[in-house]
């Protein structure tokens, strides 16, 4: 027993000797999140300005449009990683891989954001004594890298093949609305009214996914749980009422072109915008509201 | 040696926000790419007869007594109606993009074409940033002259 006690103190003087020459675990998560967070809002400010100089008030409007649950995922791991303090020193993979994160930022372009911030994830779900707390917030960091990737390009050719059933959905719906309508592609012809609309692959039903996927993570991590198996029907159901929000908008859209002007420039957008957001938020709430879900985390996701 | 990983730290913060802000290379607007391949089109010796819509333009070639349809396409397929549309048993289409020249759109190309030159553009080894629209061109199956030219000169 004593002598445990012994190598304990050894390690622990030796632990503090290391410490004073290479930086903390906690501080290195900082630093991590700090790189990618800086170099992930400046894309974002810099993806709303191409080729122009951003003002600060766009900066802000950049932040906003790029959507209320970024915000609010980022102030979460921010808050996560700054609460979880320990006095570990870091391993010499964190240090390197943090350089690492910082070097891929270095391409100007979302792609690379998502990359890092995959890796980020994989550092800190792979790390050992990591708190709960912090380990958790892997998720929500794969899930911006997931919803980078979801709208880039390089998936705009599903989401072009979502939007032509998305055409022939809401066409269908249109018919059951007593209106004459056919779709082509992704396009819907309402014969009844002469009108027609595209849907491009940023209106598909698909798009915005990702985005509600995110929410659902956040606001369950934010309510003080883990993702269970338990909740998972609810993000299927979350998804499914996402969907059909979308139909009912591109219904709305194609009934004529007063209807059009209303619901895609006028006052439409805010009440399409606040429905989604209220059904964004409505979902996870549900999920971490039932019975079984009112104790503590049982176990990290 | 902390101070040290703390000032790496610091400066891969600082390069990578400066990577951010440097002004990028021109834009894809879809003006200056139509405005650019009426003048390749011009300097091959192609009248430009009309524009029926703003991505699309009518030439006829001194090669050819049949006019042609050009028309500027998005990569990501949200034209296949377009190309569906144009498709018929006297015409043949050629889809010029970045260079290539191919007889049918491969989604799979277009995208790793643009990626490469995207990534390339991001780097700087690239003036100009990567369109995300092609060139698709429906000539007279009878005008072979037309059919076998080289279009890649037309590249958007």
């Amino acid at each position: 027993m004593g002598s445990s006690e012994q190598g304990d103190s050894a390690i622990m003087a030796g632990s503090v000797v290391q410490r004073r020459t290479r930086l903390g675990a906690y501080e290195t998560r900082i630093w991590a999140i700090l790189i990618v967070g800086f170099a992930f809002w400046a894309n974002v400010v810099r993806a709303s300005h191409p080729g122009d100089e951003a003002a600060f008030a766009g900066i802000a409007n950049a932040v906003l449009d790029n959507g209320a649950f970024d915000v609010f995922a980022w102030g979460l791991v921010l808050a996560r990683f700054a609460a979880g303090r320990d006095d570990l020193r870091a391993t010499p993979r964190a240090i390197v891989g943090t350089l690492v994160l910082g070097i891929i930022l270095l391409i100007p372009a979302r792609l690379p954001c998502a990359l890092a911030l995959a890796v980020l994830g994989g550092m800190v779900r792979t790390e050992r004594n990591v708190p709960d707390s912090v380990r958790q917030m892997s998720l929500v960091l794969f899930a911006l890298a997931f919803e980078i990737v979801w709208m880039s390009p390089i998936v705009a050719p599903l989401h072009v093949l979502v939007a032509s059933v998305d055409a022939r959905i809401t066409s269908a719906l249109l018919g059951t609305l007593g209106e004459t309508a056919a779709s082509h592609a992704n396009v819907v012809e309402n014969s009844a009214t002469a009108f027609s609309i595209v849907i491009w692959n940023f209106c598909s039903s698909s798009f915005p996914l990702a985005d509600v996927g995110l929410a659902f993570l956040v606001l369950v991590f934010y309510r003080g749980q883990s993702l269970r198996i338990a909740h998972l029907p609810w993000l299927a159901a979350s998804l499914v009422a996402s969907v059909v929000l979308t139909e009912i908008r591109l219904v709305l859209l194609a009934t004529g072109e007063a209807s059009y002007q209303w619901w895609h420039s006028g006052p439409g957008v805010s009440i399409y915008a606040l429905v989604a957001l209220g059904l964004s938020v409505l979902f996870p709430i549900l999920a971490t509201s039932a019975p079984a879900d009112a104790g503590p985390a049982a176990r990290p996701a | 040696m902390k101070t040290l990983v703390r000032a790496a730290f610091v400066l891969v913060i600082l390069l990578g926000l400066a990577s951010q802000v440097i002004r990028p290379g021109r834009g894809d607007d879809d003006r200056d790419t139509m405005g650019a391949l009426v003048g390749r089109l011009e300097h091959q010796g192609v009248q430009i007869e009309g524009f029926p819509t703003p991505q699309t333009l009518i030439g006829r070639s001194p090669r050819c007594e049949q006019p042609f349809l050009v028309a500027l396409l998005a990569i990501d397929g949200t034209d296949d109606n377009a190309i569906a549309s144009s498709a018929s048993p006297e015409i043949v289409q050629r889809y010029v993009y970045l260079g290539a020249v191919a007889p049918a759109p491969s989604r799979a190309a277009l995208t790793l074409r643009w990626a490469w030159a995207t990534w390339r553009f991001n780097i700087g080894l690239r003036q100009d940033k990567p369109p995300h629209r092609l060139a698709m061109l429906a000539l007279p199956r009878a005008c072979a002259d037309l059919t076998t030219a080289d279009w890649s000169v037309l590249s958007p």
